[in-house]
């Protein structure tokens, strides 16, 4: 079997017990590159030193040296996390050719433990869109059908995965980016608990809203993926100082007693009928393993798409004002005056989404405009998380929809802006609230597409959110779980 | 309510045909209409003593990067400094 198919956690105990080296997995990841990368357009950058690591990592263990249980495992990196000496472009003729001088400090733990970096992975540019269409660099396609968009904006990452371009990967996660490309792309992705993992490193979108995120195969790989990642750290004042629990020593499967909610507001006719069904069936599954399930109602979720887009707005417009072509990036040519410099350095930098996503958080922020608009949605972020943080009085988790649907056809979203924008309610809650929350395939479309299902929790109780995803693969035979190798 | 969207447009440094700048316009109309679904402001809330974000100690510690390092991706570098269009006559 090639070993691209195989799960990290598998890679991890059979390169530890010498059956295979570092340098044979990468040697097939590389083949599958090679062979997929056409069709997909997963990555952006490939590294050209990926059997030097491997091989370093086989030499460690020849030698008899421990080894972190990553070492050796290849993983992509979404392409807005910095990465010291390679390219890092966020999709954007703004940074086609930047090359950060440093390590994002999920890089640095990703490095410390050995483990072998593929390449930078395609995204909407800034992580702006859901779909990977508004890549500088063109689109990524879907591995289970290539006419449907691997979502966004980490699409790239979750194609990688999913069809064995890569064992694992980090993307990023503001409103969906993570969760939704892995619903559409067949594979498990965790947004973790705001404050949790450090976001020293990757390019700013929407800093009170973003974490980094792991996607892989299954329930396992992510919690080691989360657990070598997560932590607090002294460059990043947001993290949290607390102790985190190792969690990729094995998930607890008995989730006997757990309490579910399920709310109604998430169910509502804008779901498809086959994600609804799937979710429905997953979750008498779950009270078949003895959780017990509860409706609850979150009237809140109404205001969030709206309090999300405006709010993520005003940060980005805020923290893409320093690409003005003067201590890198793009530079437009032949400009007679600094204000020209910056107006069409930025005119021609950007893509035409990330320009209406500034456009529209400068307004919201702008004098007359202020307390109607920004606080206004200000204090519906502080309702609809207090409302969450509610229902986690009564529940241990919250089951939805990852998205309405299965994956986009390409070209289909161009039509429908704010459709799309819609479409992300069942995901932006928890970027708003700060909380955890993961997707879990669970079940097909009659076209062959994946469905995922969300899985949401109180802040930090990623173990719960893990114990339940992996309950729920061992009662399924993990039919869903694997990509396209499942 | 009419948004001046030239004005926006200046302030975030951007221009625009006068093709986009009217479809800036209907954006920012659909904008209005968002906002105007939402409830009114409530009493912001209170968070907990220990929510609260730590700023480490104002201690200045050795450079992490060397002049090279911060002026390898300038577009354009002079007597090593980053060089713009000339600002004052």
């Amino acid at each position: 079997m090639k070993l691209y198919k195989k799960k990290a956690c598998e890679l991890s105990r059979m390169l530890r017990e010498r059956k295979i080296s570092s340098e044979e997995i990468c040697r097939d990841i590389l083949e599958r590159i090679d062979s997929t990368e056409s069709s997909t357009n997963a990555y952006i950058t490939v590294c050209d030193d990926i059997i030097e690591h491997a091989k370093a990592i086989d030499k460690a263990v020849a030698e008899g040296r421990d080894i972190h249980p990553l070492a050796g495992i290849p993983i992509a990196v979404k392409d807005n996390i910095s990465t010291k000496g390679l390219r890092t472009t966020c999709a954007s003729r703004m940074l086609e050719n930047y090359v950060p001088p440093y390590d994002a400090q999920v890089i640095t733990r990703l490095r410390q433990a050995g483990m072998v970096i593929t390449g930078k992975t395609n995204m909407d540019e800034f992580a702006m869109g859901s779909s990977t269409e508004n890549s500088y660099f063109g689109c990524t396609h879907n591995p289970y059908n290539y006419d449907h968009s691997a979502g966004g904006s980490s699409g790239g990452s979750a194609a990688a995965v999913a069809g064995g371009e890569a064992i694992l990967a980090l993307g990023s996660d503001t409103g969906g980016s993570v969760r939704q490309p892995a619903s559409f792309c067949g594979i498990t992705g965790l947004k973790p608990t705001y404050g949790s993992v450090s976001r020293y490193g990757l390019i700013a979108f929407a800093s009170s809203l973003e974490q980094v995120g792991v996607l892989g195969k299954c329930a396992a790989d992510t919690a080691m993926l989360y657990s070598l990642i997560c932590g607090h750290d002294s460059k990043d004042a947001t993290t949290a100082r607390r102790v985190y629990s190792d969690l990729s020593t094995g998930s607890s499967y008995n989730i006997k007693g757990m309490k579910i909610g399920i709310p109604e507001e998430y169910f509502g006719a804008d779901v498809s009928e086959e994600s609804a069904k799937a979710v429905y069936e997953s979750i008498s599954c779950f009270e078949k393993m003895g959780a017990e399930v509860r409706r609850i109602s979150l009237p809140n979720t109404k205001y969030a798409v709206n309090t999300y887009y405006i709010i993520s707005s005003a940060e980005a417009s805020s923290n893409l004002a320093r690409y003005d072509g003067v201590r890198y990036g793009f530079r437009a040519e032949s400009c007679s005056s600094l204000a020209e410099m910056y107006e069409r350095t930025r005119s021609e930098g950007f893509g035409s989404e990330v320009k209406r996503r500034i456009m529209l958080g400068t307004f919201v922020l702008s004098s007359g405009f202020y307390d109607d608009y920004y606080k206004k949605a200000l204090s519906a972020r502080n309702m609809i998380r207090q409302e969450l943080l509610d229902a986690f009085k009564e529940c241990d988790i919250i089951i939805t929809p990852t998205y309405p649907t299965p994956a986009l056809r390409l070209g289909d979203s161009a039509a429908d802006r704010m459709g799309l924008y819609n479409s992300d309610i069942f995901t932006v809650p928890a970027n708003i609230s700060g909380l955890p929350a993961m997707s879990v395939p669970c079940g097909m479309s009659s076209a062959g597409l994946p469905i995922g299902m969300q899985l949401m929790g109180a802040p930090f109780s990623e173990q719960l959110l893990f114990n339940a995803a992996y309950a729920f693969e061992c009662f399924t035979d993990e039919c869903f779980a694997g990509g396209v190798f499942r | 309510m009419k948004t001046d969207v030239s004005h926006i447009a200046r302030l975030a440094h951007l221009r625009f045909s006068e093709q986009e700048l009217s479809q800036m316009e209907k954006d920012m109309t659909e904008l209005a209409e968002m906002v105007k679904e939402l409830p009114d402001p409530q009493e912001q809330a209170v968070f907990s003593e220990d929510n609260v974000m730590q700023l480490r100690e104002d201690d200045a510690e050795p450079m992490s990067l060397s002049r090279q390092d911060v002026l390898a991706n300038a577009p354009l570098v002079q007597s090593g400094c980053f060089a713009v269009p000339k600002t004052v006559e």
